[in-house]
């Protein structure tokens, strides 16, 4: 098997995925530089395989069913989605902000899970997104019941920088903050496992701290659900333990959202 | 599995090796548990020597990565590239269930709930309600225990046996609401008995002792449950003989709903333990 042909092969389904409309042949050769003949030949073995579909019969490609199941297969890894589901829709019921649950992924939080809230004005959350650990809510309420050793190879690794002061701070009142910008105004809360061992985060994703909609009393509420999620995970921590914590961060390199 | 070589043989515009790649990876999609050289070959029908040129290749595009118990290989992040615009449709029952909770208010002209499983606990997460006097939505995030209220006993009685051994065991002894909250164990798993040959559950002033309630699960394929949807009016409204008249009329609605929700799973595991009470 030729090494080259799966990489084209895979070259065609990334652009494809990526892409907010349909794809065809003569598009995707030339934002390429593959020959027709190739993008043709790829486009019907991904077909085949059920990785992408044609739209709407025309000869234009959209991601397909395998992809789908891939994501699913992807999610299903983290058992922590099925524990924290009765607890996001508790919290998006009560405080009417969209609540997800994120999990970590190399030096990245990842949204496997989220229930839209009910307020009249919301932030929408898709499922799979990935943002870098210093950049999010949820991403430093990770970081911080992560060892100082864990922090500092985040930032050899990634060139960026964790604020200490901040962390400190998340230690002491429990949750993180957004950084108060009109679209971050969220809270996330840790969710840790037995000696802390770091799990995932739920985020509220709306207004909701600096005036937002919520007062202290509100999300020092929703601070307790999340600890009692916590207490549910501890009691078998090994299951919902973070599965890639033995792959090198420089190993796992992801498509952030802007 | 039919194989691929065979069946394609001849069809030029097919790349052969490549569509055998894209096979191996989506057999990683449908596994828990990770899987080795020898698997996949015996999975796939090939030599041990292509599945293992195979799961290199995808390891190096990042789609697999080693498991942390050893050679084996699982799902890696890479495969969150090819996410396309798809996982952004979710399923969530609230937005599944709202028309026909809309549907049974419009045929009773009463209060209507929406109630998931929390821990020990339902949950009401949803609601639409009846004009002037009613029965009143539950304070947001209202936890009842799964023993007390219709609701509850809808959704415990689609639990397992041994998860309702579970709930018996961490919430004993079972706390009391009114004069006719079920707190003896045997009483319950009559109920429980009750409510799964009759597929709904009746109020009987268990938890809140002044209206008139009927509560039905909403289920997935296997019978578990992903809610409860519950019809609840002032008794001098609504008389026992007024639902029995009305159930034909709900039962349908609910019908239908819940072969909407069977397309969905609904959690294979309730955690009791250390969960809110």
């Amino acid at each position: 098997m030729s090494t080259s042909s799966a990489a084209h092969i895979f070259q065609i389904l990334r652009l494809v995925c990526n892409e907010s409309k349909p794809l065809g042949a003569t598009e995707i050769s030339k934002r390429l530089g593959l020959s027709l003949t190739t993008a043709h030949r790829g486009l019907h073995t991904l077909d085949t395989a059920g990785y992408l579909s044609r739209y709407q019969s025309s000869a234009r490609f959209e991601a397909g069913p395998a992809c789908r199941s891939l994501m699913h297969g992807f999610f299903a890894k983290f058992p922590l989605r099925d524990v924290a589901i009765p607890y996001l829709q508790r919290l998006s019921v009560m405080s009417g902000e969209t609540a997800s649950l994120f999990v970590p992924v190399g030096g990245y939080v990842l949204r496997i899970a989220s229930l839209k809230g009910t307020n009249e004005v919301i932030q929408t959350a898709s499922l799979g997104e990935t943002r870098a650990l210093h950049d999010s809510a949820a991403g430093y309420a990770m970081a911080a019941w992560q060892s100082s050793e864990q922090r500092r190879r985040y930032c050899e690794v990634t060139g960026q920088t964790l604020d200490e002061a901040r962390i400190a701070e998340i230690r002491k009142v429990g949750f993180a903050v957004g950084t108060g910008s009109a679209d971050d105004r969220h809270v996330a809360f840790p969710i840790l496992g037995e000696q802390d061992a770091v799990l995932g985060a739920i985020a509220l994703e709306g207004s909701v701290w600096g005036n937002g909609n919520q007062t202290d009393a509100a999300i020092d509420t929703y601070k307790v659900i999340a600890r009692h999620m916590s207490e549910v995970a501890q009691s078998n921590s090994t299951k919902y333990r973070d599965i890639f914590a033995h792959l090198d961060l420089a190993e796992v390199e992801l498509p952030v959202a802007s | 599995m039919t194989d691929i070589s065979d069946t394609n043989k001849g069809q030029s515009n097919l790349n052969i090796a490549t569509l055998r790649t894209l096979k191996v990876l989506s057999a990683f999609a449908n596994r828990s548990g990770p899987l080795g050289v020898t698997e996949v070959s015996r999975t796939l029908s090939m030599s041990k020597n292509m599945a293992y040129r195979t799961l290199k290749t995808l390891e190096h595009e990042g789609y697999l990565v080693r498991a942390a118990s050893g050679k084996r290989y699982m799902l890696g992040p890479g495969v969150l590239r090819l996410r396309g615009h798809i996982a952004e449709e979710q399923f969530d029952i609230r937005v599944l269930c709202k028309p026909y909770l809309q549907r049974l208010h419009e045929t009773t002209r009463e209060s209507v709930f929406l109630s998931v499983i929390l821990g020990r606990n339902h949950v009401t997460i949803d609601s639409v309600e009846a004009h002037g006097t009613r029965v009143s939505h539950n304070p947001r995030g209202l936890l009842v225990p799964l023993h007390a209220s219709p609701a509850s006993r809808a959704l415990l009685a689609h639990l397992s046996d041994e998860e309702i051994e579970t709930y018996l065991k961490v919430a004993c002894p079972l706390e009391r609401f009114t004069d006719s909250t079920i707190t003896k164990p045997e009483a319950l798993w009559d109920e429980v008995r009750l409510v799964r040959a009759r597929g709904y559950a009746r109020g009987y002033g268990d938890h809140y002792a002044n209206a008139t309630y009927i509560s039905f699960p909403v289920l997935d394929a296997t019978g578990r449950p992903h809610a409860a949807v519950t019809i609840g009016a002032p008794k001098d409204r609504m008389s026992e003989e007024d639902v029995d008249r009305l159930l034909p009329r709900m039962q349908a609605i609910i019908d239908e709903l819940n072969q909407q929700s069977s397309l969905y799973n609904a959690d294979a595991h309730i955690e009791f333990e250390g969960a809110v009470t």
